[in-house]
């Protein structure tokens, strides 16, 4: 067993991200669905900036982008 | 986004793109490299036409910058560049930089010496891109209108395209396959494409060569060209439907086939510009002086010259039994030779004639004389449909439609409202007896006596399956056993096929003729009623009916309401049955609403505020102290309130749900808001609109009607708002985008201006029960909750009901009891429906005051001397 220092500084690393207040909730909601390491926010800062673990900027932005695209309308061209 | 300094409009304005239409075209392989543009010989067009070349040129330049200086980000920029004379063609086309992998490149095509007189680019899979600002425009958008489908139509582009049931709908009035070539290519800039030519003889080949026709009410299949008739006769199936008469073996050719002379249309169509000339004692046959303005492009556009032209031709035909139509029918269609329906009415000597007559005030306007003028082409009565903007007046061309045939009518439409409508216009612009014209729908079921009449239903009346009432099973045994000669469909896009199918072939018919404003649904179906009904005879151009006063112009605005964070973290997380309450009942929606409200109500607009939502509807109604109409509004409460909305100067909003979408017609409104909407749904768009098209105020100096639609930012409602745009969008409306509403922060007693109050609501939204985004009849469920929310401030006085609860016992005295004490209970926000009929009383009881002498002294001292003086009078 391996002494476990309750004081122990951790440090990760974590991006501030600046959005709308839109864009966060969709962003809590994302986080909202994971559970345990998976989940990418750190702080949720105020109504327009939250910090997230770096590593996941990537996917965060892909599946925030994925979310917006669900409203956004393509004209059928067969139409 | 930029904002607009001009206090005229105090809104943002952000311009979208109004079509996007270069942006639709499908990839085209194009096998040659992209060889050396043609440049315009500036003289070369004199030489084809020496009337048209340079000055036309100029002119359409001229007026092509004029456009774009009024139209700065409009598709104006294309039309430009393509009229730089003696420019590189190559990158014209679409504007150049814009060319990627959907668009059609037409670079490697050459172009005519004289092609800035000619309108059109073809290219080779039938899309047709008409320069709308041309000098030839007008007369090539006749052409194209019955030749091809309009796909989309802003101001200076237009987009068609050609296909196999729009050249059809053209072989059914009566234009020849040759003809269309011909004028396609004259009108076109580059050489016709050859896949196209081949295209359009393959796709007419056999389209519109057989016609079945009722002719003295037996059924005969004629043609014009007698190797289809042998076709036909050597046909299994339709050899055994075959009609063999004996009186006519003598007349008879080859193949017992009849000849007879081509028809031609003699008649007038009442009310038309040409049958009012004939009164007036000029010559009917020169009625062509209108027409004559479009002699540039040659008599094969005008649809009566085409028939003349080959009057020569005999036209062949045999006849069926009647009682195989049905088989005769699909036969035909099975083996790609479909047959035309057609009525010769005026041979009809068997059904009686109906005394109907337009009423010489009435007066048609030129597009629907076009319309009527496509379906009597030949002198006989064509089955089709023809589309006409809400507000155009459908019911007149169905009415005018109605007189020429002079049979008996039976007409159909979707509510028992219309009905009534539709009678009332009968009666209106018609001479017909109010005996010979009788409704059918749930409350009134009656029968006409005499040869002949008309009679209005409903769909749903004649479909209804299953059990009817006594006096309805015998109106319709009536209708059975009669033959009508027209059959007239109103809004014949929304029925379904099924339901149709039923209405249709349940009756025997001569001629049908289906009006609508929106040949457009979601689902597929819209392709039966080609099969049901017939082609589409006509449609009619939006933004032309609007530029001539018509239709009011509108003016169309998409405002982006942002959700508020708590709002929209419920939206994320809620299943979407209740997203739709969520993004509708979202406050910045509503002091959105408030905001356009107000403003329009200052200008003197009369606003009509829609939502599908029956929740929402009621909660913005009386939280902006407005009234409303919904499917559960008693009618007499209806009639208060449109009234009222009508006449009274201080009620000028009213709220209203889906039921206000048709048939609802309120020719004051100016104004027209939108806060929830069927998903989707391009049709309901259109039918909105309608509502605020035929404003009365229409013809005045700089009218615009208004249109907005608002949306929740970052909702699926962007997505859905999108695609509904999709009709109007290619009817040539443009929608602005409005990102922030001007001085919406400075208005004075903004609802839920702070996070409590907008919280309350939140609660409020989420804890009504999922029934609450139906349409369904809250209004006593509301007038409930009113009795509900006084009594809990109440002291309890019993158990609930049930007994469940346990017993509480305490002492008061008996005013408190009785709620008289202290707590007294005020409604905060009133529903302003009450009010109306809270004041309707008061002024009835006002009224039966003055009938007995009135209420002052004065008055009540002159009245009873009057009633002295009238006593001596009648006394000796």
């Amino acid at each position: 067993m391996s002494y476990h220092d309750p004081y122990q500084v951790k440090a990760s690393n974590g991006t501030l991200i600046t959005c709308d207040s839109a864009a966060k909730q969709i962003l809590i909601h994302l986080d909202a669905q994971r559970d345990g390491p998976q989940k990418f926010i750190i702080r949720d800062v105020d109504d327009t900036h939250v910090l997230i673990k770096s590593i996941y900027v990537d996917m965060v932005r892909t599946s925030l982008q994925e979310e917006l695209e669900k409203n956004t309308y393509d004209q059928d061209p067969a139409l | 986004m930029s904002r607009s300094p001009s206090p005229a409009s105090s809104l943002d304005f952000v311009d979208s793109d109004p079509s996007g239409s270069e942006d639709e075209y499908q990839p085209v392989a194009r096998p040659k490299a992209p060889p050396k543009p043609q440049k315009a010989a500036g003289g070369g067009g004199a030489a084809a036409r020496p009337s048209s070349g340079i000055k036309i040129n100029l002119t359409a330049l001229q007026r092509a910058r004029e456009v774009q200086a009024a139209h700065p980000a409009d598709t104006g920029e294309e039309a430009y560049e393509e009229y730089q004379p003696g420019e590189d063609e190559e990158g014209g086309f679409l504007g150049g930089e814009v060319v990627g992998p959907r668009v059609v490149d037409l670079s490697s095509e050459s172009l005519k010496a004289d092609h800035s007189s000619r309108p059109l680019w073809i290219d080779g899979s039938g899309n047709i891109i008409l320069e709308a600002f041309a000098p030839l425009a007008s007369a090539a958008q006749d052409f194209l209108i019955a030749v091809a489908e309009p796909v989309s139509r802003p101001t200076l582009i237009h987009e068609y395209r050609i296909t196999k049931p729009s050249l059809h709908a053209a072989m059914s009035v009566g234009l020849e396959t040759n003809d269309i070539i011909e004028v396609l290519s004259r009108l076109s800039k580059i050489p016709l494409p050859r896949k196209l030519v081949e295209r359009i003889r393959d796709w007419t080949s056999s389209y519109g060569k057989i016609k079945l026709v009722l002719k003295h009410n037996r059924y005969w299949l004629e043609s014009s060209v007698p190797e289809y008739l042998q076709l036909l006769l050597k046909d299994e199936v339709i050899k055994t439907c075959r009609v063999h008469r004996e009186e006519e073996d003598a007349g008879d050719v080859t193949f017992g086939v009849e000849q007879v002379s081509k028809p031609k249309r003699d008649y007038l169509i009442p009310g038309t510009e040409e049958a009012r000339r004939a009164e007036r004692g000029e010559v009917a046959g020169g009625a062509g002086g209108e027409r004559e303005r479009d002699d540039v492009i040659g008599a094969v556009i005008g649809i009566n010259e085409t028939d003349e032209l080959d009057e020569d031709d005999a036209v062949q035909s045999f006849e069926v039994a009647g009682e195989k139509m049905e088989e005769v029918r699909r036969r035909c269609k099975d083996i790609d030779l479909p047959a035309l329906e057609e009525y010769d009415f005026r041979n009809d000597h068997r059904n009686a004639d109906l005394d109907i007559q337009l009423k010489p005030m009435t007066v048609i306007r030129p597009y629907q004389e076009t319309s009527l003028s496509k379906m009597f082409g030949n002198g006989r009565a064509r089955s089709g449909i023809i589309v006409l903007p809400c507000g155009a007046g459908k019911t007149l061309v169905g009415i005018t439609a109605a007189c020429t045939i002079r049979k008996s009518t039976l007409v159909l439409c979707t509510s028992a409202v219309s009905v009534a409508q539709w009678k009332q216009q009968f009666l209106l612009f018609s001479n017909i007896a109010e005996r010979n014209i009788c409704a059918f729908t749930q409350g009134e079921k009656e029968i006409f006596h005499g040869p002949a009449g008309v009679v209005i239903s409903t769909y749903s009346m004649i479909a209804k399956t299953g059990k009817r009432a006594h006096d309805a099973e015998k109106v319709m045994a009536f209708l059975r056993s009669r033959e009508w000669g027209f059959l007239l469909l109103d809004e014949v896009h929304v029925v379904p096929a099924e339901m149709f199918r039923k209405c249709v072939n349940g009756f025997k018919v001569h001629a049908k003729l289906g009006l609508t404003a929106t040949l457009v649904r979601e689902d597929d179906k819209i392709g039966d009623l080609g099969y049901l009904i017939g082609p589409k005879l006509y449609e009619a151009n939006w933004m032309d009916l609007a530029k001539n006063g018509h239709i009011a112009t509108v003016q169309c605005a998409e405002v982006w309401c942002p959700m508020t964070p708590q709002f929209y973290r419920e939206y994320l997380r809620n299943p979407s049955r209740k997203r739709i309450l969520l993004h509708a009942m979202n406050p910045n929606k509503m002091q959105a609403a408030q905001f356009l409200i107000n403003y329009h109500e200052s200008r003197g607009d009369k606003v009509i505020v829609f939502s599908d939502n029956v929740f929402a509807l009621e909660e913005y109604a009386i939280k902006l102290g407005k009234s409303f109409i919904h499917g559960g509004t008693p009618e007499g409460e209806r009639l208060r309130i449109l009234s009222r909305f009508q006449h009274d100067p201080h009620l000028n909003t009213i709220f209203l749900s889906k039921v206000g979408d048709t048939s609802i017609d309120l020719p004051e409104a100016t104004c027209l808001i939108q806060i929830s909407s069927h998903f989707g749904s391009r049709r309901q768009e259109a039918q909105r609109l309608g509502r605020i098209l035929r404003a009365k105020r229409r013809n005045d100096e700089g009218f615009n009607a208004f249109f907005y639609s608002l949306v929740s930012k970052d909702t699926q409602e962007m997505f859905y708002s999108s695609k509904r745009q999709g009709f109007l969008i290619d009817q040539g409306y443009a929608f602005k985008v409005i990102t922030e509403l001007h001085g919406i922060d400075k208005m004075e007693g903004l609802v839920f201006p702070d996070a409590a109050s907008q919280l309350s609501l939140l609660e409020k939204v989420l804890s009504t029960g999922s029934e609450s985004w139906e349409t369904a009849d809250h209004y006593m469920r509301l007038n409930g909750k009113h009795q509900k929310a006084a009594s809990s401030k109440q002291p309890r006085l019993s158990a609930p009901s049930g007994g469940a609860g346990p017993a509480q016992r305490f002492a008061a005295p008996l005013e408190h009891l009785s709620g008289g004490l202290h707590m007294s209970y005020q409604e905060q926000n009133k529903s302003v429906n009450k009010e109306l009929a809270r004041e309707e009383r008061a002024n009835k009881k006002a009224r039966v005051g003055q009938g007995q002498g009135g209420s002052h002294a004065i008055f009540r001292k002159r009245a009873t001397e009057l009633a002295a003086v009238k006593k001596r009078m009648n006394g000796p």
